[in-house]
């Protein structure tokens, strides 16, 4: 930007040259002007004294004492966060239970009552008699037959040969055991989720 | 009339062990860490409460500014701690003030207000002896009378020596406005302390 001699530059730029900006400092218009004119030499001047007072402006101390440091993690809180930590996978596992032991269960029910529906006269095999017990000893719908697959018809056979079959008592009395154990799980992830984590906070 | 002291014995200089403890402190060591936030704390509150011109607003965002830098401190890469500290200081006042601009009834002090009482306005006890120097009394007066934007340009650019970039990101201004309020805030702070002007020479 060039500057009529006669003309004082504008004050701005007066500033830009007092803080030494490259670009004012590189205003040969400017510099000459400032180098013949008292008066914007002391503009000039007074801003540099200016700045320096500033940049020399003591620090302050707090009106109150300040917290340095965040508070320390406690062994309580580390506890906290693993139950915290604890809380989905128990959930998960429990869900993953209940519905494996729960379908488990309802499949080997209606296999009980296939088998005292085929058999009814047979109860004196264990495995019907689980069956029939669970059944209400109703015989079963005969179109079940066709739902259940060749692991049914072969524990039918078994029971009608007299012998005892291997997995029918092991799932009537597993299944529920799995669907207890993943309703005990959901049941304590939500008691610690909810009764134990908000106290331990 | 004080002579004004060396810089050093004004502004918090740099702790001897510095690159040490802040080495700790990115490592995780507290204890370095709370070494470094309290030396430079009047340095971080000084700051905070030019850009607000209110003591306690002043602490809160000097607190907010500690645990920013705790929280942040594994992200520190190197350059002057002080710099480091000064910048997230600047960010939580800039927070601050954004938050009390959205409250009304939390309106920060009129600068125009005070115009006619430049000799007292309730300065906090400075830090040092130096600093009960009638000039910087006066220069810290004349700067709670310019317009906020001059200000708080004048503080980071002038004051704590950032650069405009630093300046222009952190009002969230452009490069030539900045300079602007920069040059104006100055031109201002001239005229108000003419009667003081010999206090400033060389």
């Amino acid at each position: 930007m060039m500057h009529d001699p006669n003309r004082h530059p504008d004050d701005e730029r007066l500033s830009a040259l007092a803080e030494g900006d490259p670009e004012a400092t590189a205003d040969r218009a400017l510099i000459a002007h400032v180098a013949s004119c008292d008066r914007c030499r002391r503009t000039v001047d007074e801003l540099a004294a200016l700045r320096t007072a500033l940049s020399a402006l003591p620090d302050v101390t707090p009106p109150r004492p300040l917290r340095l440091l965040p508070p320390a993690p406690e062994p309580g809180r580390g506890r906290t966060s693993l139950l915290r930590g604890l809380f989905a996978p128990t959930l998960a596992a429990g869900v993953l239970l209940a519905v494996a032991g729960g379908v488990g269960s309802f499949g080997s029910l209606l296999s009980g009552m296939a088998a005292s529906g085929a058999a009814p006269a047979e109860v004196a095999q264990p495995a019907t008699d689980q069956g029939a017990v669970s059944g209400g000893g109703q015989p079963a719908p005969s179109g079940y037959d066709a739902y259940d697959g060749g692991r049914n018809l072969a524990t039918d056979g078994g029971a009608k040969h007299g012998q005892t079959p291997p997995s029918a008592p092991v799932n009537v009395v597993v299944w529920p055991v799995v669907l207890g154990a993943g309703l005990v799980l959901v049941a304590g992830a939500l008691v610690l989720r909810y009764a134990v984590l908000p106290r331990a906070g | 009339m004080p002579e004004p002291q060396p810089a050093a014995t004004r502004r918090t200089a740099p702790l001897p062990d510095e690159e040490a403890l802040v080495a700790r402190a990115v490592a995780g060591d507290r204890g370095a860490f709370a070494r470094l936030v309290e030396h430079y704390q009047s340095a971080c509150y000084g700051l905070a409460w030019r850009l607000l011109n209110d003591a306690e607003m002043a602490a809160d965002a000097t607190q907010d500014a500690f645990v920013h830098a705790f929280d942040a401190i594994d992200r520190y890469r190197g350059g002057a701690f002080r710099s480091w500290m000064l910048r997230i200081t600047a960010n939580a006042a800039y927070d601050i003030l954004r938050r009390a601009q959205r409250r009304p009834t939390q309106a920060l002090p009129d600068p125009a207000e005070g115009e006619a009482e430049l000799a007292d306005h309730g300065l906090p006890a400075p830090s040092d002896e130096a600093a009960r120097g009638e000039m910087y009394r006066h220069l810290d007066a004349a700067l709670r009378l310019l317009p906020e934007d001059q200000r708080t340009a004048v503080v980071l650019a002038d004051v704590y020596g950032m650069d405009y970039h630093q300046v222009a990101s952190l009002t969230s201004s452009a490069l030539g406005t900045v300079k602007s309020r920069i040059h104006r805030g100055r031109l201002r702070l001239r005229e108000l302390l003419a009667e003081q002007r010999e206090l400033f020479r060389p």
